[in-house]
């Protein structure tokens, strides 16, 4: 192998893969960034067995190969070199690296490349298109109520359910405090109709979104029996596909409301971020917030015996239906709220214990759930 | 500070001294209270003074205590009710001061500061005390009298069984400074031994041993212990002691080394005492604890968070046995087995899931608490702690 590319490429390229590279792994090989060259262009790829990235780059190739390059050192030392042409190659017989840039050489030890494990042959079809800013705008919408902990996999994944006749994907999440449901309209090139419902990682499709939200074309999706597959242009992502049952989560959308209010999302933010610092209770960095919609108004309200309190007062742009208190964990009102994506957001309530529905006040393509906290 | 007057009364041989004053055919005789004497490897919890007399001790198997005492009776344990007795003494301290801190089933402290125009001198407080409690429970006790917590308990120490002493600060260098090391509160088997590494011996020693050397070698604790060795505690009687938690953990010696699925039900009946307590005090808690002791009896402990307040048992139980699954090989025996649960606070609020699952579980639990409450601790129970490979079948 012996390419020469430019440094920026490069540093992009391997930053890119580097987020699927095991950090530290008891498989050695799953530490290394494979690197292939072939005809006019390289290959990168990392895997940790769980998400793999590839990434394609063009540039000169004066002879084929490929090599497993540790990447720690491999990322670190490309960050460091000069802004200019870097020459890669092969030296002892394929075990070692050469970088050389300017009259400087870096030589790194590699490891063996037939212990890096291959993609498995399965072909993929990639039956699917969507929009690469809807796409990550709406991966950003429902990655908020994934669960953070590790003890429920299926509630670190997102739930993609394909509609082929109206031609949208529904990606669903939930920690089981709250829920968000997206509707993201797809171009389907062919129907599949065994794979219309799957969980993946939510750090696959977060990856996803990050190295091809602002792609000038379309993101192909493609599903295998294991597998969820992203692909823009050059770039890769793969990703094991979570086992397990999906909560039913339709069944807990409250048909109809009670309260309905319509507020302005930048003052209402404001409000509860001020208000969730004076925490209800004695529990530590939890901002529980009592919420008042009384007439044409909105008061928010909290307290703490150590701190003070915070009362805060809101007009509301529209309101239906009863007066209403509850109380909210403000976290996950904030959450929310920062990614709705619209000036205003509409509420309904279906009463003091039972779950808010927020929305954007216009579409109804995305659509947030949570349940209030009860105080003892 | 005013000087105050503090009381600590240690029942003796607690235990075996219950069986004793509820069986009139007991008394006089040695009792050996066990794990459970049908089981070949139960050991001995607690001995009679008549048996300890042969050598009987706690933590002995019962078998080696039959060897010593072949004409003793053994006794199986009745845990609710020491509870029940305790419960009885501690109301009779009560009937002298509000200011009682149980400090563990057998031991309370009492604050008698100023009840001398009611009940007398500090003495003869100690001396109804005893005597209330040995006519209306039918148990003796050691009973402690000095100006701090620290120094009644080890007055209590000085004399064992039936004993009353009193213990000055002044009297510290005298009484308490030749005694072994090992005597003073706060010092085990362990710290002992690093103690004796470093040359010292006696309570004394550690009195008189800079106090920056002990810091060096224990940290914090060698400070407690520099201050303790010379009798010096200001720590109040805290009659809410047990009321305000920060952690609730239980743990026993299991009456015979278990393994593989026995540890697990030990460590599933635990969970669900423990989190039983919290809940009866109207805690959620976050942090899962677990303690192993091996054969070899070596101390393991490992502990994780749960990713939010809880009181519900079944997130304690998961967390527990998974603690367990990862770090101890099930094959491998054990002889004790204990569970904490900590990080508690008030139950102030509570977030309630989407799909039901704390709101059913939450609903389970208040179910059997009430039955417990109402019909005892057993009334219901686990279906694993049925099953044959429970230790407690």
């Amino acid at each position: 192998m012996h390419i020469i590319c430019q440094q920026r490429d490069l540093q992009n390229a391997v930053n890119s893969v580097y987020r699927a590279v095991a950090s530290q792994s008891t498989i050695p090989i799953l530490t290394g960034i494979l690197l292939q060259a072939s005809k006019e262009k390289i290959y990168l790829e990392g895997t940790d067995m769980e998400l793999r990235i590839k990434y394609g780059l063009s540039t000169q190739v004066k002879e084929e190969g490929k090599a497993v390059i540790p990447a720690r050192y491999f990322v670190d030392l490309v960050k460091r070199l000069p802004d200019e042409e870097i020459e890669l190659g092969l030296e002892n017989d394929g075990k070692r690296l050469f970088m050389k840039y300017g009259d400087s050489i870096v030589k790194l030890n590699l490891f063996e490349v037939e212990e890096f494990p291959e993609d498995e042959k399965e072909p993929v079809e990639y039956n699917l298109a969507v929009d690469p800013l809807l796409f990550s705008e709406s991966i950003k919408q429902v990655s908020i109520a994934v669960a953070k902990d590790e003890s429920r996999p299926i509630f670190t994944g997102i739930h993609l359910e394909l509609n082929s006749e109206e031609k949208f994907l529904t990606m669903a999440t939930t920690d089981s405090h709250r829920l968000t449901l997206k509707k993201v309209s797809v171009n389907i090139q062919k129907l599949n109709k065994d794979l219309s419902e799957v969980v993946v990682p939510s750090r696959a499709l977060n990856e996803a979104a990050r190295l091809m939200g602002e792609a000038q074309e379309e993101i192909k999706i493609g599903f295998t029996e294991t597998k969820a597959c992203f692909k823009c242009g050059d770039v890769v992502v793969q990703s094991q596909l979570i086992d397990g049952q999906f909560p039913s989560f339709r069944d807990v959308i409250p048909e109809s409301y009670k309260t309905l209010v319509e507020v302005e999302i930048g003052s209402l933010y404001d409000s509860l971020s001020r208000a969730s610092l004076v925490s209800y209770g004695e529990y530590k960095g939890k901002g529980i917030v009592r919420i008042n919609i009384k007439d044409n108004s909105m008061s928010i309200f909290s307290f703490s015996n150590d701190v003070g309190e915070v009362m805060e007062f809101l007009p509301l742009l529209k309101k239906e239906g009863e007066d209403l208190e509850i109380a909210f964990d403000a976290r996950y009102l904030l959450e929310v709220l920062r990614v709705l994506n619209s000036e205003t957001a509409r509420i309904e309530f279906t009463g003091p214990l039972s779950p808010a529905v927020i929305k954007p006040s216009e579409g109804d393509s995305y659509l947030y759930l949570v349940l209030p906290v009860r105080i003892q | 500070m005013v000087n105050r007057w503090i009381i600590l009364a240690d029942m003796n041989s607690f235990f075996a001294s219950v069986h004793q004053a509820e069986d009139i055919s007991l008394r006089g005789r040695p009792v050996i209270v066990t794990g459970d004497p049908d089981k070949r490897r139960g050991i001995v919890l607690t001995a009679s003074y008549e048996a300890k007399k042969y050598g009987v001790k706690t933590g002995m198997l019962i078998w080696e205590a039959k060897k010593l005492v072949p004409d003793a009776v053994f006794i199986k344990a009745e845990h609710d009710k020491y509870l029940q007795y305790s419960m009885r003494i501690l109301k009779i301290m009560r009937d002298f001061t509000p200011l009682v801190e149980p400090f563990s089933i057998d031991e309370a402290f009492m604050d008698v500061t100023g009840c001398e125009d009611l009940f007398g001198s500090p003495m003869e407080i100690a001396k109804k005390l005893k005597d209330r409690i040995k006519n209306e429970v039918g148990v003796m006790c050691s009973v402690g009298i000095s100006t701090n917590k620290l120094l009644a308990k080890m007055a209590a120490e000085l004399e064992k069984p039936d004993g009353l002493t009193m213990l000055l600060p002044e009297e510290v260098p005298h009484r308490l400074w030749p005694l072994p090391a090992g005597e003073l509160f706060g010092v085990g088997p362990r710290i002992e031994r690093r103690l004796d590494r470093l040359g010292i011996k006696t309570i004394g020693d550690i009195a008189k041993c800079p106090v920056e050397i002990l810091k060096r070698e224990f940290g914090a604790v060698g400070a407690a212990l520099h201050m303790a060795a010379k009798g010096i505690d200001c720590s109040p009687v805290n009659p809410e002691s047990l009321n305000v938690l920060k952690g609730v953990s239980n743990r026993y010696t299991l009456p015979k080394d278990c393994r593989g699925e026995e540890i697990k039900v030990a460590v599933v009946d635990l969970c669900e005492k423990v989190v039983r307590r919290a809940r009866k005090g109207g805690y959620v808690g976050k942090c899962v604890g677990l303690t192993l002791r091996d054969t070899d009896l070596f101390y393991y402990h490992w502990t994780k968070r749960l990713p939010e307040y809880t009181d519900i048992t079944e997130d304690v139980i998961d967390t527990a046995l998974e603690l367990l699954y990862s770090h101890w090989l099930l094959e491998k025996p054990v002889r004790l087995v204990g569970v904490s649960f900590t990080e508690l606070v008030k139950k102030k609020w509570e977030q309630p899931d989407i799909f039901g699952r704390k709101k059913r579980l939450g609903q389970l639990a208040r179910t059997c608490d009430f039955l417990k409450d109402r019909y005892g601790e057993n009334s219901v129970q686990r279906a694993v702690l049925l099953e044959k490979k429970s230790i407690f079948a």
